[in-house]
């Protein structure tokens, strides 16, 4: 099912009201998973699609339960490997090319989320941190939730399950259930308009970019090269924001009318004036699975290796890299992923040693530095640019980033950071007064745009400008891009 | 018990009073907007049932000027079809859009309501579906109308070529399909486009839109102006100039080879009869054709053997087209002052002032052999 299609938002109002019409007792334990199983089927044309889905959720399910019932190293250890080569297989790794992977087309959205989910659950009933038995039910809810099925929100499950025994009992008043149209009408627009236009524009650059590394005939001049490269990725950046975050906009405002608090995912990235606050900005519930699930238990395992007071800040740099490096690759069963692992890696583990090293000789934090406003914005600038540098493996081939990656050299890199970097800082800085000036105006007039009638006025004719907007992209608006994660 | 039950019962209706109560308010305010909008086409572009010539010129909702970057326009099969029979419809790639202007040919030709409907890197069999959707609401309507299209040897490559491709729910589109699809009016059938609904609930189909065909007309109007904007922005800052240095040529030449394929699939005799099949089909519809051989630069012309190879097989249809009656032929290349390098903003659209000359050229040509273009 495509996600910008009269199908998906007929069976999520459907969904709703079939929710809100069935009997309470019926819904945890036949409406819900009745509505994930629906959901699910409308990515397949054939029910033979689904059967590594099944297997790798019934692998799952064993595995919670064995480690339920014996919560030793071993079991836990096999549950997790076992877990893991199924969804490599079923993710199809470049990097295992030489196995015989499934060849007929199967149903592979959702995967990545559901290992996270399945992961999480057999490291807390392994650390006794879920002490209840895990129902089969329970287990489908949590793994297929709808709203959560193809890319999150993370949720762990202790707290999907404290939202699940609630469901329905919940008062929603028409400020909130207002607030919750608002935000899907605003998600909409971000995903149809801003993430189509930035999208538009990233292209137009990359054609420009890649047809000199096509068509060796053309050298254009390493300045140009940059200049291209910087308003491409840049642009991406922004698109994939918006296309992600919008999405995420409208799950969590269905999430809310049927009375579940999805975590969010997005809190004002680009205002993040290092690569390390980055993470706790830009896809949060990623990020915070990982600094939980993988960066801890690193951190405590080296710990107990090099036991020094001293070494941790240290010990902390290699968890930050290794944490970093699987995240990235968990993006993409491709070698471009590795090179993106090695860029998140190299971000955040340079960020804390250059914090470590600040702490160790100024006795002063990073953090305290970037207070200062002009620190700060060119913190947030540089910050902006080399995420874009690294989501440039989103959009280039390993034979074109290779080709690029060699075009530019450390000097074109350089000076992508160095000029890059600038162009954002003043570009933040003018967005910055901008929106001085505009709150100023808004606090003046707040009576009208307060209005009931003014608000609902604006929404309305934001939602029409959508559609004559998506009718106007037709063919050319992006699918949401974290489906294919 | 009872009490938990009725209050969770309450609670229910409360939650889904509000939330469709709420989404109910939005809808009463979005369909007051769609209203408004639809009163102010009506105000600005008149469903008179004629398309105002005035209108066509400078640009209407009604008119191909919705799609000014070349795009063949979903109602253009409806509206052209209900202007009647003194049509002149200008057709081919982008740089036929560029290169025959309805600004010159109206004063020219008075009596005849002229549209532009082409669609940017255009081939010969999407060629044939813009002739089709014109055609399709109502077949009678051909008789009398002029049909001007204009071809170079970018013309000639072949369908398998991804420029003109848009990959929608895995189906690979022409840019026309796309586009017909794009309000749900028309759908592929096998090579043709074919309407959703029955012809006679096209009229209400198409005034239903009208609110977003005022939007995309705006949005169009933005895009365009963005790119006038920076186009002067680069001639104020010479980099026009850049069109006459050697790296610009080679990349030219490096992209031309790129978008249109394999140079031994390309201009093949195949391509010429499914031309020439294409013109023979327009005069049995009582139509007539006006076939212009568009200009390219003269550095072009010595270099690109996609060029020499189409010059070379060209008399294909050449030949045939000389026995079809109320069909011309005019090689603008053949024409010195059309085609000087000057005339050209890149490796094939024209400049203005050129677009203007070539149209003038044209028009000159149809007067003179008006007597076997039947008006």
């Amino acid at each position: 099912m495509d996600f910008l299609s009269i199908k998906f938002f007929l069976f999520f109002f459907g969904a709703i009201l079939i929710f809100y019409l069935s009997p309470a007792r019926y819904r945890r334990g036949v409406v819900f998973p009745l509505l994930n199983t629906l959901f699910i089927l409308t990515y397949i044309n054939d029910l033979s699609q689904l059967l590594p889905l099944v297997v790798f959720l019934a692998a799952g399910f064993a595995g919670v339960r064995l480690v339920e019932i014996r919560a030793d190293r071993g079991t836990f250890m096999t549950s997790l490997s076992v877990i893991l080569v199924i969804f490599v297989y079923l993710k199809k790794y470049t990097f295992f090319s030489f196995v015989h992977f499934i060849q007929w087309p199967y149903l592979s959205v959702g995967l990545s989320y559901i290992l996270f989910r399945i992961v999480q659950m057999l490291i807390d009933v392994y650390q006794k941190s879920i002490r209840e038995r895990i129902s089969p039910v329970s287990f489908f809810n949590f793994c297929c939730n709808f709203l959560t099925f193809v890319s999150g929100p993370i949720q762990r499950y202790q707290d999907y399950k404290i939202q699940e025994a609630s469901l329905g009992q919940k008062v929603l008043k028409d400020a909130e259930a207002f607030d919750c149209l608002a935000r899907m009408i605003h998600g909409l627009f971000k995903v149809v308009i801003l993430s189509t236009l930035c999208m538009e524009y990233h292209q137009w650059q990359l054609s420009v970019i890649q047809d000199p590394v096509v068509h060796p005939i053309v050298h254009p001049s390493l300045l140009w090269l940059c200049r291209k490269f910087i308003i491409a990725s840049s642009f991406y950046t922004l698109y994939l924001f918006f296309n992600f975050s919008g999405y995420m906009d409208i799950v969590i405002s269905f999430g809310r009318l049927l009375g579940f608090q999805l975590p969010e995912n997005f809190n004002r990235p680009f205002e993040s004036r290092s690569f390390l606050e980055l993470w706790s900005r830009w896809h949060i519930t990623l990020a915070d699975w990982f600094k939980f699930y993988v960066f801890n238990p690193f951190l405590s395992l080296l710990a107990f290796q090099w036991p020094h007071r001293k070494a941790v800040p240290y010990l902390g740099v290699i968890a930050y890299f290794l944490t970093f490096f699987i995240m990235g690759l968990w993006h993409g069963a491709s070698w471009t992923f590795l090179i993106y692992g090695l860029f998140l890696g190299a971000g955040v583990s340079v960020n804390k040693l250059f914090d470590v090293l600040m702490r160790k000789y100024f006795s002063v934090s990073y953090n305290t530095m970037l207070e200062h406003s002009l620190s700060g914005l060119l913190g947030a600038a540089f910050t902006f640019m080399y995420f874009s540098m690294g989501l440039s493996c989103f959009w280039l081939d390993f034979n074109d980033l290779v080709a690029l990656m060699v075009k530019l050299n450390i000097q074109g890199f350089g000076v992508i950071l160095v000029l890059g970097g600038l162009i954002c800082a003043v570009v933040m800085f003018l967005i910055r007064i901008f929106r001085d000036v505009f709150d100023r105006a808004v606090g003046k007039s707040s009576a009208l745009l307060g209005n009931f009638y003014f608000v609902r006025a604006r929404l309305s004719f934001e939602l029409l400008i959508v559609i004559a907007f998506w009718f106007y992209g037709f063919g050319d608006i992006p699918d949401f891009v974290y489906k294919g994660f | 018990m009872v009490l938990g039950t009725s209050l969770i019962l309450s609670i229910r209706a409360f939650n889904m009073k509000n939330i469709f109560r709420q989404a109910g308010v939005i809808f009463i305010f979005f369909g007051l907007w769609y209203l408004f909008f639809l009163a102010l086409t009506y105000l600005f572009y008149p469903d008179s049932g004629v398309v105002d010539d005035n209108q066509a010129q400078h640009g209407g909702m009604l008119t191909d000027s919705i799609y000014p970057d070349g795009g063949a326009n979903v109602d253009l099969g409806f509206w052209v079809s209900k202007n009647g029979p003194h049509r002149i419809i200008i057709t081919g790639s982008s740089n036929a859009s560029e290169g025959i202007l309805p600004s010159v040919l109206q004063p020219v030709f008075p009596d005849f309501a002229i549209y532009r409907g082409a669609v940017g890197s255009s081939n010969v069999a999407q060629l044939r579906q813009i002739v089709d959707v014109i055609g399709l609401s109502n077949p009678a309507s051909m008789e009398g109308t002029i049909f001007i299209i204009g071809i170079f040897y970018g013309t000639f490559f072949n369908d398998d070529v991804p420029i003109q491709h848009v990959l929608w729910k895995n189906k690979i589109l022409t840019k026309l399909q796309a586009d017909g699809l794009r309000y749900g009016l028309y759908q592929p059938r096998e090579d043709k486009m074919a309407l959703t609904l029955d012809s006679h609930l096209m009229p209400w189909a198409v005034r239903a839109l009208r609110p977003f065909l005022f939007w995309h007309m705006i949005f169009v109007e933005a895009k365009q102006s963005y790119i006038h904007f920076w186009d002067s922005v680069h001639s104020a800052m010479g980099k026009h100039e850049n069109i006459k240095s050697e790296e610009f040529k080679q990349s030219s030449l490096a992209q031309w080879e790129y978008y249109l394929g394999d140079i031994k699939g390309f201009a093949q005799t195949q391509q010429m009869d499914s031309f020439l099949a294409l013109c023979q089909e327009i005069a049995q519809s009582q139509a007539s054709l006006v076939i212009v051989d568009l200009p390219v630069p003269q550095w072009l012309r010595e270099r690109s053997e996609y060029y020499k190879k189409y010059v070379l097989n060209r008399s294909v249809y050449l030949n045939g087209i000389k026995k079809i009656p109320r069909v011309r032929y005019i090689d603008l290349g053949a024409n010195a002052a059309c085609s000087i390098d000057s005339n050209f903003r890149d490796s094939s659209h024209p400049t203005k002032e050129a677009g203007k000359m070539w149209s003038q050229t044209i028009a000159d040509f149809m007067v003179s052999q008006r007597r076997f273009l039947g008006f």
